[in-house]
């Protein structure tokens, strides 16, 4: 018994050994994204992005973390919102781990940014849910003579072109969207992804150039 | 005899033996067929050799095509092949339009590359490599040892004539292909000298562009490459053409990404005009900031396979048997498109159908002959074919990020002939 015991320890350790090395996120879709822990493509702010959306979806697997809301249309907005948040960090992880392998610059840890901004706000917004569906906005830009527009971050991202103008004061439906800014001049038009969950949301817009 | 000491070791070695050999398999194979065809090539990259068959050096070449591939850990980056297949590449048609031996001789390859050719990646690799014009040669399973003194048993593959990517090996091997143009300058009186590298880069703390050689210590600036040390070197070497009145001109192309920060260091143009004299261009890939994206070359193979024998043992399942029959392969290998970019410039500007191009303007009086690419011609060619490649990139689109080169010439522009077509 003694013998069999040992005999399974060094197995136990070998696997243990190689699940450290690598951290597994899965995306949306199904793929596998594998972040290195050790090695040169082993960047320390990627790890730690896998394992908070490792630990979120730990938390929430089997458990509606919104249960305590009682509202149950805005319940399923904040769970699909929740879901847009921890899908978007995923795909900001894949792609960081696209482009170094597509480039020579290796780990780009601008590409990591928007996935952490997205794991800070899947945590806001668990911690202190918005109490209606509907939320009072005040978009603003600082870039003069321009006029706003948004859509859906879901519809964007799959391509759509039917913007909705945007109003200062508009109330909005608590989501992802996309921002789009068109300037003067022909001008090329900004875009930024906004998350509208405050109440009221009030945000001024940093655009880049759009996609 | 201490039984009890017997039975521990008996454990103990036999644990050893499961747990560091949990597998076996023998097999013996026979490929009976191998088709290949290829995918996403770019046509004016392949078949490059033909659309050159009647073009020559306008005047003596001499070049370094740097491709650092290898990284110790400390550097941070992973090995990658890409850099080395982009120096092969960017040699390609200058290799090919050399006349004789001497003319290919003076073309030199630096990279210390490795490749496993029982992974998919050294597999992929040594494929596209061996397809590059003047590469066939390059690539040796070695019998001795390697560049760098080391060399590990099984399927590696090494450069013939590896030459150490280091910091100091890379200075070394840089003076000494400026050696040999200045001889070369001083024998034929006029020398075009070409310098190309691919290879990481960083910007250091000092806000200043460096490039990350294969002993690179991440986070050490004394163990990398200031980009102001070539330059310094090129002038060097091209400040003496003020005293003996011999021509020698430069292109130098720095094929390197410079992330992660944005705008932090001004382009080259600074240090450019401030150390080189006419004669020299200098061209950078990318912007600050932005990325040397990498073009996927894919390879479809088919392979008829026979499996002759096998055996296979496996704690505590037997590994799964060896392919046999018809089997598909798909091998990706990348390579910056920066010389994908240089070598259609080069086959379009020589197609054959193509009808001479008009003598360019150069501002300087003298017409140059017809079907002669200068310099300049074939810099603004390339830097045409580059946005053609991104935005084939799927990754481009995505992060928005495009990719610009950046030509800095010293004004005044220079006509510097680099190729021409002969009669037949």
């Amino acid at each position: 018994m003694r013998a069999f015991g040992l005999l399974l320890l060094p197995l136990l350790i070998i696997t243990v050994t190689l699940r450290a090395e690598q951290i597994l996120v899965r995306k949306s879709d199904g793929t596998r994204i594998y972040v290195q822990v050790t090695g040169p493509l082993a960047e320390g702010r990627a790890a730690t992005l896998a394992r908070d959306i490792n630990q979120y979806d730990a938390a929430s697997k089997g458990d509606d973390v919104f249960a305590a809301v009682d509202d149950a249309a805005l319940r399923q907005q904040l769970n699909a919102l929740a879901k847009s948040l921890r899908d978007d960090a995923a795909d900001q992880l894949d792609l960081a781990y696209r482009v170094a392998s597509r480039t020579s610059a290796g780990m780009d840890d601008r590409l990591l940014a928007p996935g952490f901004d997205s794991m800070r706000q899947l945590s806001e917004l668990v911690s202190r849910p918005p109490t209606r569906q509907y939320v009072r906005t005040q978009i603003t830009t600082s870039i003069a003579g321009t006029v706003l527009w948004f859509m859906g971050h879901a519809d964007f991202k799959n391509g759509s072109d039917a913007w909705l103008g945007y109003t200062l004061g508009l109330p909005m439906k608590i989501g992802a969207y996309q921002f789009r800014l068109t300037g003067p001049n022909g001008a090329r038009p900004r875009c930024q992804r906004v998350v509208v969950m405050s109440d009221p949301m009030i945000a001024t817009l940093t655009p880049i150039n759009c996609p | 005899m201490n039984v009890r000491r017997l039975r521990w070791a008996g454990t103990a070695t036999l644990v050893a033996v499961v747990s560091g050999c949990t597998s076996i398999k023998l097999h013996e194979e026979e490929i009976l067929s191998t088709e290949e065809s290829t995918v996403m090539r770019p046509h004016c990259v392949i078949p490059l050799a033909r659309n050159l068959r009647t073009v020559r050096h306008a005047q003596p070449l001499v070049g370094l095509f740097i491709g650092i591939s290898n990284y110790g850990i400390a550097a941070g980056y992973s090995p990658t092949p890409a850099h080395t297949i982009s120096a092969a590449l960017f040699r390609e048609p200058f290799y090919l339009t050399a006349a004789g031996d001497t003319q290919k001789n003076d073309l030199r390859l630096s990279s210390s590359l490795e490749l496993d050719v029982n992974a998919e990646l050294g597999r992929a690799a040594e494929r596209t490599l061996r397809d590059i014009g003047g590469m066939a040669r390059e690539l040796m399973v070695p019998a001795g040892s390697a560049a760098g003194g080391k060399v590990r048993s099984g399927p590696w593959e090494y450069m013939r004539n590896a030459r150490r990517t280091t910091r100091q090996g890379l200075i070394e091997e840089l003076d000494r292909t400026l050696e040999r143009a200045e001889a070369v300058a001083q024998s034929e009186g006029n020398v075009v000298f070409i310098l190309y590298i691919s290879a990481h880069g960083k910007l250091g703390a000092d806000g200043q562009a460096y490039i990350v050689p294969s002993d690179a210590i991440e986070g050490d600036l004394g163990t990398w490459i200031d980009q102001r040390l070539v330059l310094d070197r090129m002038a060097s070497f091209l400040y003496r053409s003020r005293l003996d009145g011999r021509q020698r001109k430069a292109v130098v192309v720095f094929d390197i990404c410079r992330v992660p920060q944005e705008n932090a260091a001004p382009r080259l143009s600074a240090s450019v005009a401030r150390l080189l004299p006419i004669n020299a261009f200098v061209v950078e890939s990318t912007s600050p900031g932005s990325y040397a994206w990498h073009w996927t070359m894919n390879a479809d193979t088919q392979k008829k396979v026979e499996v002759l024998s096998e055996s296979r043992f496996g704690l505590p399942f037997p590994p799964p048997r060896a392919k046999s029959g018809v089997i598909d392969e798909r091998f990706a290998s990348n390579m910056s498109i920066a010389p994908l970019a240089s070598n259609c410039a080069i086959s379009e500007y020589f197609e054959p159908q193509s009808k001479a191009p008009a003598a360019s303007a150069t501002g300087r009086g003298d017409a140059e002959p017809a079907y002669t690419m200068l310099v300049s011609d074939w810099l603004r060619e390339t830097q045409d074919w580059i946005p053609a490649f991104a935005r084939l990139i799927p990754e481009v689109k995505e992060t928005g990020r495009a990719q610009d080169m950046h030509v800095f010439i010293v004004p005044p522009m220079q006509s510097i002939p680099l190729l021409k077509r002969v009669p037949q």
